[in-house]
């Protein structure tokens, strides 16, 4: 088995080895930026709470260590996956008291509502880790609406050039929502 | 010469192409099978870029990482660490991290009276099993008849992985497999019945078989 040794030393008992802390301290300064940015996002902007839910998805990935064997990208789709379902969880907890107390409407949209909001917010973390060369020329054309003429001024590049940057940019995009565990 | 139109597609699924450029692209992607697959690539991305606003981008200022989360994160797995070891398994639910000692032993046949259910392949592989699960007090007890049809190759080993519901998942204990022959095997777990989302026969670090409670 190629799983990091830090698995066969839990197994054996004492306190966190050495191994161990390196693994969550590797967890932490690999991923906890950009998962960090999700969060706090999905939680609008409740840091106490987005730190409640960073620290226990990283807390899984160390128990699950072979989550880290994988490619960079699946282990951030893990981390993604896992802090996501966190989350919905929580609001549905919570709406489903709300509901108690109030007796409010139908719970499906308010469901499907939810699945979306942090489906658009995978979008936004993904954006956040494209180049600033492929991000502004997506800004440019998508956010503000710009045609390929009206970039190429605002960015003081050929108007090919715009073309081929938001061609790499969108299969880049593409591909970050991909490693981030969306686009399914 | 390259296809004058290759980069084209981004702007034209982000209506970015002038009213001329437009009409000229979509007279070529009638003739052009490879500037139609990579519209096809990106067709989807302004949907999912729908509801977002610039504003969404320019959020840094809740970006930064607290720098009480590392050493938060090495306390509290410290912390769930004893926990493991004073109350061990008798801990269940979501957050427990109880760890898990698979005990697999050789059995008899026919020794389970729990339904026994084909395991599915999630790779081609000369192996075949089932799997019964029975909930007993202190957990589950999986019970595996597993079968190599192969008459040729050599002993392999294979592991069995218990994946419960938050997630986490507990591995078990090897065994090895000898072409054309049927093993019965008894694992016992202290996730319950209940708690288990899906059980793996793993090989080679792939699993091979996959059974979903």
């Amino acid at each position: 088995m190629s799983a990091p040794s830090s698995v066969a030393l839990r197994a054996r008992g004492g306190d966190v080895t050495t191994s161990e802390s390196e693994l969550l301290r590797a967890l932490h300064d690999e991923h906890a930026g950009v998962l960090w940015a999700y969060v706090v996002r999905l939680t609008n902007g409740d840091r106490g709470r987005a730190q409640d839910v960073v620290q226990e998805t990283m807390l899984r990935a160390w128990r699950n260590p072979q989550v880290l064997d994988q490619s960079r990208g699946s282990a951030r789709g893990w981390l993604f996956t896992v802090a996501r379902r966190i989350v919905i969880d929580e609001w549905r907890t919570t709406r489903h008291r709300a509901e108690y107390v109030t007796d409010m409407l139908p719970e499906v949209p308010v469901a499907d509502a939810t699945e979306q909001v942090a489906d658009r917010e995978l979008v936004v973390a993904a954006l956040r880790t494209l180049s600033e060369e492929h991000r502004e020329v997506l800004v440019e054309m998508y956010f503000r609406g710009s045609s390929v003429a009206q970039a190429a001024e605002a960015l003081g590049v050929p108007p090919g050039t715009v073309k081929s940057r938001s061609h790499y940019a969108l299969r880049a995009l593409r591909l970050a929502i991909e490693e981030l565990g969306g686009g399914r | 010469m390259t296809d004058h139109f290759a980069h084209d597609d981004a702007a034209y699924v982000l209506g970015a192409l002038s009213p001329e450029e437009h009409a000229a692209f979509e007279a070529h992607l009638a003739t052009c099978a490879q500037c139609r697959a990579h519209v096809a690539e990106v067709s989807a991305l302004p949907g999912m870029l729908a509801g977002i606003t610039e504003a969404d981008l320019a959020d840094t200022s809740l970006s930064s990482v607290p720098d009480t989360l590392l050493p938060s994160l090495l306390r509290e797995a410290r912390r769930r660490r004893r926990r493991r070891y004073s109350i061990g398994a008798a801990v269940a639910g979501v957050a427990a991290a109880a760890i898990v000692a698979l005990s697999l032993a050789l059995v008899s046949p026919g020794s389970s009276n729990a339904p026994a259910h084909a395991m599915v392949a999630l790779r081609a592989t000369p192996v075949s099993a089932t799997a019964a699960m029975k909930d007993m007090n202190w957990g589950t007890r999986i019970t595996l008849v597993c079968h190599y049809s192969q008459q040729y190759g050599t002993k392999s080993v294979y592991s069995l992985v218990v994946v419960d519901k938050s997630g986490a998942s507990h591995a078990g204990g090897n065994w090895t497999l000898t072409p054309a022959t049927t093993s019965h095997l008894e694992a016992d777990t202290s996730v319950h019945l209940s708690q288990i989302s899906y059980i793996q026969i793993v090989a080679d670090n792939q699993p091979i078989l996959q059974l979903n409670v």
